[in-house]
């Protein structure tokens, strides 16, 4: 007869070897809960704010690029010493605005500049859209510019239309795009055709006084207009032309990328009635870094404000 | 109760060791039946956790890739990206290997012990390079001719 102590052993080892399995079961429901936390980890390496803080040095810069071709546009190196001036402030309040949430951003330069010409008429009280009088002769249909590579920040402000046109025309091939502002009972009408095609209209609601057309970024009185696509269909470079412009009343600005027509425009940096030529930065390239706790982000910030995307 | 005298006297007392050998039998083997149960019961509750780890890690490494490449295609020329993640150094008692392979636009997680292998696809527009990390913190990078890797931090 077995001793009575020594009763029970199986249950004994049963009883330790299921301890273990229990354990065992605990440790991988442990890890189960872990992939859950981890699988609502979100967004942990701040690549979002990289991308924020990248566009607002584009909107900054952007706004020391219009600002420098708005006021003292004398020389080209005058106005790449004024950005480069801005750009050294915007990095400065930059780095300290994001020191303080533990990122370190550095803005430098710019690098590079690509120069341009702005074109506007801002006549005070509006004007028509002819050329000026300098060695040509007044007509309504004349060329602004001719072999653009880009132009961007086309805006009009027209008070009364009918039948002003705006064309894009290939320099080397024979597509077309053009824009029609005309008015009826107090409304404004954008037309746009591409190539001889109509492609839609927008129309202002209400009767205002005025309409605001940013065309290279595709607005009418500040909405979107979803069938002003600048320059849709225009492949390479191209001419920049107004016909009827003795039908329309108000003022436009835009900076091109190629050649203006100096002879429709006039020289001189002061404000009057004709339309005038200035220098200008067409876009400024600056570097960009932005250092985070998981992220390095390195880059260059190309800044052309008013561009079409 | 009479006995027939024929029986041998060493038959006695049988019943009781048998019933003794037989219920010990009988124990061990329920005891068996149930610890290789209960241990393929933990053991396939392993494989599905590391299974599904292996799949919110590659998930994870596929949303860091994404966003390097959001980064590299919103950059103008130049580009530097580094983004960096901490992963767990080992899943339910095993490690771990991520393999980024651009022919199939995929990456292909695989633990050692038990082998459990899971694919997660990874679209981008910037090429990717064939390259691998161990397990633990996992570093999505851009190559110096624009293509995105996977290393170790």
């Amino acid at each position: 007869m077995a001793d009575l102590d020594d009763r029970g052993q199986i249950i004994l080892i049963a009883a330790f070897a299921m301890a273990v399995m229990f354990v065992s079961l605990a440790l991988v429901v442990n890890s189960a809960i872990f992939t859950e936390n981890l699988a609502s980890r979100g967004e942990t390496s701040g690549s979002d704010d990289a991308l924020v803080v990248r566009h607002e040095v584009e909107q900054s810069v952007g706004g020391a690029v219009a600002h420098a071709n708005t006021y003292n546009t004398s020389s080209d190196a005058t106005l790449e010493a004024n950005v480069t001036d801005s750009v050294a402030t915007i990095g400065e309040s930059l780095a300290n605005q994001q020191a303080a949430t533990g990122k370190v951003v550095t803005v430098d330069g710019p690098t590079a500049f690509d120069h341009g010409t702005r074109i506007r008429d801002n006549a005070s009280g509006g004007s028509d859209f002819r050329n000026a009088s300098g060695g040509a002769t007044i007509q309504q249909d004349w060329r602004v510019a001719s072999d653009v590579d880009r132009m961007r920040a086309f805006r009009m402000n027209v008070s009364s239309a009918s039948g002003f046109q705006v064309n894009l025309s290939e320099t080397a091939g024979s597509d077309t795009w053009r824009v029609e502002v005309d008015e009826s009972g107090g409304e404004f009408v954008v037309t746009v055709h591409e190539s001889g095609t109509t492609v839609g209209d927008c129309t202002t609601t209400g009767s205002p006084n005025y309409v605001t057309i940013d065309v290279t970024r595709s607005l009418v009185a500040g909405e979107p207009c979803p069938h002003l696509q600048f320059a849709r269909g225009i492949d390479g470079q191209y001419d920049v032309l107004y016909n009827d412009s003795d039908d329309v009343v108000g003022n436009y600005t835009m900076v091109v990328d190629g050649t203006p027509e100096s002879d429709n425009l006039k020289s001189s940096t002061s404000a009057g009635p004709d339309p005038y030529e200035t220098n200008a930065l067409y876009s400024a390239t600056v570097t960009y870094r932005y250092d985070g706790p998981a992220i390095v982000y390195d880059t260059k910030v190309r800044v052309a404000p008013g561009e079409p995307r | 109760m009479n006995r027939p005298s024929s029986r041998p006297t060493n038959d006695r007392a049988v019943s009781s060791t048998l019933n003794y050998v037989l219920s010990l039998a009988i124990a061990s083997l329920l005891v068996t039946g149930l610890l290789i149960a209960g241990g393929t019961f933990v053991e396939d509750r392993q494989t599905e956790v590391i299974r599904s780890e292996l799949g919110v890690i590659g998930q994870q490494v596929a949303s860091d890739i994404n966003r390097a490449d959001r980064l590299l295609t919103a950059g103008d020329g130049g580009t530097r990206v580094v983004i960096n993640q901490s992963f767990p150094k080992r899943i339910t008692g095993t490690g771990y290997d991520v393999q980024l392979n651009p022919g199939d636009d995929e990456l292909v997680l695989t633990s050692v012990d038990p082998e459990v292998r899971i694919d997660v696809h990874v679209e981008t527009d910037s090429p990717l390079v064939s390259s691998h990390a161990d397990s633990g913190i996992v570093v999505v990078k851009n190559t110096s001719s624009g293509e995105l890797e996977i290393t170790n931090g």
